[in-house]
C-alpha cells in the first residue's frame, strides 16, 4: 500500500467512508469557497464528532498533511480554499443546537450549525442571536468564530466576538479543550479571543456557546431613495451625529440596489440612485420618536423616497434585497471580487468618490454595498473570469481601492477576514514587526504550520506595491 | 452529441452562480448530507467544470445528479436567479443520451417511461392495488412474517405500494346546478386519477358546489414531467404538443391542475420550444389558461365553507407550488378559511418531502432520508390532520405517516374543504 491509501484507509477507519470523498472529479465542489480562488484538496472528510475531528487532526499530523477547516464554503477571502492541497475537515454534519437556556441567555452549538438556524430555535423563547451577516442563511457558526463575522445588525450590538462566551476548539496536536467560560466572561489570558478570527490557522472550532438576546419590543425599517451617494452617506452621518444609534444603516448604490430590486421586487423607486436601509429598535414608545426624528434629517437630503415596512413581511423582503445583493451581482457578471476595507465614518463620501475615480480608470464595474453605519465599505468589482485580463485588472483595482482605504485611516478588512485574497495587502497596513509578531503568535498554536497554511501572512515580507 | 455539449446550451444560465451558497440550506439533499456534492451549487460546479472540460463526467458524477430531487427549491433561494431547472433538465438531457447508448438502458427506461404514463397501465396497476388494499395483504405479509424472509428491496417496495382512493375518475362533463355557465377543464394528469380518484371526484363536487361546471378531456395525455426529469426530450416534446392543441382548442376558460409538478410543467411547456416556433406562442397561451387549483379557489371563491371542523391541522405544501409556481399562501389561507380549524405551521415545511416524481422509486435510499427527516419535525407539532396540494406528496408522506405509526390523518386541502363544505350545507338543509 502507499501513502496515499494507507492515510485514506486510516481517514475511513475513523469517519466511515460515506463521509471521505477522494475521486478528484468530486473533490472539485470543494476547490473554492464564495471567491473564485482555486485549489485542489488531495482529500476531503465530514467527521461527525469532536472526537473523529481529534483523531483525524493527530492522523494527519503523522502523515504531515495540512489540514483545511471548511464550514459552509461561504467566505470570501479564500480563506477554505486548499491552496497547497491537503486534508478538508468540513464541519458540516456537526449541525446539532445542543442546548438552548432561556434563563440564562444561551445557546450551546455544534460548530456546523447554520447562524439563522440559531435565532429560529431561539425565537421560541423571545430570544436571537445578535451577529447576522448577509450569507446568515447558509454560513456556519464555526465559520463565523474563525472569521470574526459582522453583519448588518452588529453596528449596535458589535460582531461575533462580543456574543461568543466559550468554544471547544481541537488544537493543532490533536487535543481537545475549551476556551472561554460558560455563564460569564473570560478572566485571565483571553485565549477565546484570540482564536476567534484566526481564520481556522489555530485549530478546528467544534462547539460554541453564544449569549442571546431578547427580542426588542418594536422594530421599524426604513428604506429610503436618495439622488445621489453623497446625500446619502452625508444623511448616515446626520443620523448618527444627532445620537440616535439605529440597529443597522446600510447603503447600496445604484448598480447594487438595480441588482437587488431585479432579484426581489422589494420596491426600490426607478429613478432612485442610492439606497438607505435603517433598522430600529427598542420600546415602542422611543421607536415612535426615533421614527420621526430620522425622518426630519433624512427630509434634509431631499430624499427621493422614505417607506417605511408596513409589516413584517415587507421587512424581511428589504432585508432579503440587501442581504442577497452580491449573488445578485451575478445578474451582470459571473464573478465579482470583494473588497472589504474600512474607513472612518466621516470619510466615506470622499472614499467613494475616490472608489469610482478609480473604478473608471480600470474600466471595469464597481457596485458599492456598504454597512455604512460602522464605516465598513464593500465595493464589489464585476468581472468574468472567462474575459482573459480581466481578473488581473480586478486585483489591482482591488488592491488600489485598499490603498485608498488604508491612507484615509481604514484597515484591510472589516468582517471577511484576510485569507488567502488579501494577504499580499497586509503590507500596506503592517510592518514587517507587527506581521513578525502575528506569526510569533501562530507558531505557539502551530509550529508545524500545518493548519491552513498560505493564508493571512503575505508570502515576500517586504512591501508589495501590487497585489500577485 | 455529448454531455458537454447539452450543457454547454445552457451555458449563460450555468455562468449566472457566482458560488455564494445561498441555496445550500434550501436543499434537502444537503441537509440530510452535509455534502457538497449533494447540493445545488455542488452540482452546478460539476456542470460548469464539464464547460470547462476539467472534469469528463462519469458514473459517480451522473450519481450527483440523479440525487437531484427537482424540487427546486434552490430558486427562490438564489439571490442570482439561477434558473437551477433548466440547468437539471439539460444536464439530465444530455446524461440520457450517454446512456441510451447501452441497448438495455434505453429500452428498459424507454418501456418503463411510456408504461408509467399509460392510461389503461395506470388503471391496472390502480385495480391490482386495489385488491391488494382490500384483501389486507400487507398486514397478512407482516401476520405470517413473510416480510422477514422477503429480500430487502422488495419489502421496501412492497411499503410503497399506495392506498387506493376509489374508483378511477372518468373524463367527461360533471355540470353543477346552477346556470353560471362557467366551466372550467379539470387535468387528470396519470397518478391521481387512478389512485386518488375519490379525491379528484371530491374536487369536483367542491368546483360544483361553489357554481362551476367541470370537464375532464378525453384526449389529454401525461403532462411530460415524467420523461423530461428523465431526460426524454422527444417523448416530452410528443406530449406537451398533444396537450397545447387538445386544451387550447377547449372552449373553458381555465385548465386547473391539482397536481402541483404537471402545472409547472404544462406553465412551462415554452422552454421546449425555440421562441420563433408556433408552439412557443401557444405554449404561452396555454400558461395564460392555465392554473393551479387552489390559486383558482383562493381568487374565485364565492362563499366560504361554514362547517366547524374542530382539529390542529399543518400543511406540507409541493414543492413545485411554492418554488416555481410561487403559490405559497392561498392553500393555508383556505385551510384557515375553516371554521373551528387550528393551524399549526409545519417547521421547514419549505423543504421537500422526498417525493419528487419517480424519485422516490430511482432514489429510494435518498427519498427515504429527505423522509424521515421531515416525519421528526411532523412528530413535534402533534397536528391530526396533515394535508398537502398533490399526489406524490400524499403518497410518500402517508408512507411516512403508517411507518413511524403515528395517528395522524393524511389528506389534501381539497379533502378538508369538501368536508366543510359537505358539513355546512348539511347544517343548512
Ligand atoms: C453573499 C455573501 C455575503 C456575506 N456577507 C457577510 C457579512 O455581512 N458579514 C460577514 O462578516 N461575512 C459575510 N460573508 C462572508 C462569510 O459568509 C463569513 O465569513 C462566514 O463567517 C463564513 O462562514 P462559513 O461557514 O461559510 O466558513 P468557510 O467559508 O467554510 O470558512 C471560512 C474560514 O473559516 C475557517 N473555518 C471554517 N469553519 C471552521 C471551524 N469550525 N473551525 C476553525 N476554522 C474554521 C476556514 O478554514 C476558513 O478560513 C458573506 C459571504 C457571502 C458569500
Ligand atoms: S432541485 Fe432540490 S434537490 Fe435539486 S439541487 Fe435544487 S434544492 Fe437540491
Ligand atoms: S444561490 Fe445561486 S448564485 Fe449562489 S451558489 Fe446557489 S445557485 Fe449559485
Amino acid at each position: 500500500m502507499n501513502i496515499n491509501q494507507s492515510f485514506k484507509q486510516k481517514l475511513i477507519d475513523i469517519v466511515g467512508s460515506d463521509y471521505v470523498i477522494v475521486d478528484k472529479q468530486d473533490m472539485i465542489v470543494y476547490e473554492s469557497d464564495g471567491t473564485h480562488d482555486k485549489g485542489m484538496p488531495d482529500y476531503v472528510t465530514l467527521p461527525g464528532s469532536v472526537e473523529e475531528v481529534s483523531k483525524l487532526v493527530i492522523l494527519a499530523n503523522d502523515y504531515g498533511i495540512p489540514i483545511i477547516a471548511r464550514g459552509s464554503g461561504t467566505g470570501l477571502s479564500g480563506g477554505a480554499v486548499p491552496i497547497s492541497g491537503g486534508l478538508i475537515i468540513s464541519v458540516n454534519r456537526m449541525n446539532k443546537i445542543l442546548n438552548i437556556d432561556p434563563e440564562k441567555a444561551t445557546a450551546v452549538l455544534e460548530a456546523g450549525v447554520i447562524n439563522l438556524e440559531i435565532s429560529k430555535k431561539a425565537s421560541e423563547y423571545g430570544l436571537f442571536y445578535a451577529p447576522d451577516p448577509s450569507s446568515q442563511q447558509a454560513c456556519s457558526i464555526g465559520g463565523n468564530v474563525a472569521e470574526n463575522s459582522g453583519g448588518p445588525h452588529c453596528l449596535a450590538y458589535g460582531v461575533t466576538t462580543n456574543h461568543i462566551l466559550a468554544i471547544e476548539v481541537v488544537l493543532p496536536t490533536g487535543e481537545i479543550t475549551w476556551f472561554g467560560e460558560m455563564n460569564k466572561e473570560s478572566s485571565g489570558i483571553d485565549f477565546r479571543g484570540l482564536f476567534i478570527g484566526s481564520e481556522g490557522t489555530f485549530g478546528i472550532c467544534t462547539k460554541v456557546v453564544v449569549k442571546l438576546l431578547k427580542q426588542p419590543e418594536e422594530v421599524q425599517t426604513f428604506l429610503i431613495a436618495f439622488n445621489n451617494i453623497n446625500d446619502a452617506a452625508n444623511a448616515t452621518t446626520s443620523i448618527i451625529g444627532s445620537g440616535i444609534i439605529p440597529s443597522a444603516i446600510e447603503m447600496m448604490d445604484r448598480t447594487a440596489s438595480k441588482a437587488a430590486e431585479e432579484g426581489t421586487n422589494a420596491g426600490i423607486p426607478e429613478n432612485s440612485d442610492t439606497v438607505l436601509l435603517i433598522e430600529i429598535e427598542g420600546f415602542k414608545e422611543d421607536i415612535k420618536e426615533q421614527e420621526l426624528l430620522i425622518k426630519d434629517i433624512v427630509n434634509e437630503f431631499d430624499p427621493i423616497e422614505i417607506k417605511l415596512a408596513a409589516n413584517t413581511k415587507e421587512r424581511d423582503l428589504f432585508w432579503k434585497a440587501r442581504k442577497g445583493v452580491l449573488g445578485a451581482l451575478g445578474r451582470i457578471a459571473p464573478n465579482y471580487f470583494l473588497v472589504d476595507g474600512t474607513v472612518p465614518r466621516t470619510k466615506l463620501s470622499f472614499v467613494l468618490s475616490e472608489v469610482n475615480k478609480l473604478a473608471k480608470k480600470y474600466g471595469l464595474i464597481v457596485a458599492n454595498v456598504l454597512h455604512a453605519g460602522d464605516g465598513n465599505l464593500h465595493p464589489c468589482i464585476i468581472f468574468d473570469q472567462q474575459t482573459p485580463g480581466d481578473t488581473q485588472k480586478a486585483l489591482s483595482l482591488g488592491g488600489d481601492i485598499l490603498k485608498v482605504c488604508v491612507e484615509n485611516g481604514g484597515v484591510l478588512s472589516g468582517e471577511h477576514g484576510i485569507g488567502y485574497e488579501k494577504k499580499e495587502y497586509m503590507p500596506l497596513l503592517f510592518s514587517e514587526n507587527d506581521i513578525n509578531y502575528m506569526k510569533e503568535m501562530k507558531n505557539i498554536f502551530d509550529s508545524k504550520n500545518n493548519f491552513n497554511p498560505g493564508k493571512i501572512f503575505p508570502e515576500m515580507s517586504d512591501t508589495i506595491e501590487q497585489p500577485k | 452529441m455529448t454531455i458537454k455539449s447539452y450543457i454547454d446550451n445552457v451555458k449563460d444560465e450555468v455562468y449566472k452562480c457566482v458560488h455564494c451558497g445561498f441555496c445550500l440550506t434550501a436543499c434537502p439533499t444537503y441537509l440530510v448530507s452535509g455534502q457538497e456534492l449533494e447540493s445545488p451549487r455542488g452540482r452546478i460546479t460539476l456542470m460548469k467544470a464539464t464547460i470547462e472540460s476539467e472534469i469528463i463526467p462519469d458514473s459517480n458524477t451522473f450519481a450527483h445528479w440523479d440525487r437531484c430531487i427537482q424540487c427546486r427549491a434552490c430558486e427562490p433561494a438564489c439571490p442570482s436567479g439561477v434558473n437551477y431547472g433548466l440547468l437539471i433538465e439539460a444536464t439530465k438531457t444530455g446524461m440520457n443520451e450517454v446512456r441510451s447508448e447501452s441497448f438495455i438502458y434505453r429500452y428498459n427506461l424507454k418501456i418503463i417511461l411510456n408504461l408509467l404514463i399509460s392510461k389503461w397501465f395506470v388503471n391496472l396497476n390502480a385495480l391490482i392495488f386495489r385488491i391488494y388494499n382490500k384483501l389486507k395483504i400487507s398486514q397478512l405479509i407482516n401476520k405470517v412474517k413473510l416480510n422477514k424472509l422477503l429480500p430487502k428491496k422488495i419489502n421496501e417496495l412492497e411499503k410503497m405500494i399506495p392506498i387506493i382512493n376509489g374508483f378511477p375518475l372518468k373524463s367527461g362533463n360533471y355540470p353543477s346546478d346552477t346556470n353560471n355557465n362557467f366551466k372550467v377543464m379539470l387535468f387528470r394528469g396519470c397518478v391521481m386519477p387512478g389512485i386518488h380518484g375519490d379525491n379528484m371526484r371530491k374536487t369536483i363536487y367542491l368546483l360544483n358546489h361553489l357554481g362551476f361546471d367541470v370537464e375532464v378531456l378525453d384526449n389529454e395525455v401525461c403532462c411530460g414531467s415524467i420523461s423530461s426529469h428523465n431526460g426524454d426530450s422527444d417523448m416530452t416534446l410528443k406530449l406537451a404538443k398533444t396537450n397545447i392543441d387538445n386544451f387550447l382548442q377547449n372552449e373553458s376558460k381555465y385548465l386547473l391542475i391539482s397536481s402541483a409538478g404537471c402545472g409547472t410543467r404544462i406553465k412551462e411547456y415554452n422552454h421546449l420550444f425555440n421562441k420563433n416556433s408556433s408552439y412557443y406562442n401557444k405554449a404561452l397561451l396555454l400558461k395564460e389558461k392555465t392554473m393551479d387549483i387552489y390559486e383558482f379557489l383562493y381568487n374565485n371563491l364565492p362563499f366560504k365553507p361554514e362547517g366547524n371542523i374542530n382539529l390542529t391541522v399543518s400543511y406540507q405544501p409541493a414543492c413545485h407550488l411554492i418554488n416555481t409556481q410561487k403559490i405559497i399562501d392561498p392553500p393555508v389561507e383556505l385551510l384557515k378559511m375553516i371554521p373551528g380549524i387550528k393551524y399549526v405551521e409545519l417547521p421547514s415545511s419549505n423543504i421537500c418531502c422526498g417525493a419528487g416524481g419517480a424519485y422516490s422509486i430511482t432514489q429510494p435510499e435518498w427519498s427515504k432520508k429527505v423522509l424521515n427527516k421531515k416525519m421528526t419535525e411532523f412528530k413535534s407539532i402533534n397536528a391530526d390532520i396533515l394535508t398537502v396540494s398533490n399526489p406524490g406528496c400524499l403518497i410518500q408522506l402517508q408512507n411516512g405517516i403508517q411507518e413511524s405509526s403515528i395517528s395522524s390523518d393524511i389528506m389534501y386541502v381539497t379533502d378538508l374543504l369538501y368536508n366543510s363544505y359537505l358539513k355546512g350545507e348539511k347544517n343548512e338543509s
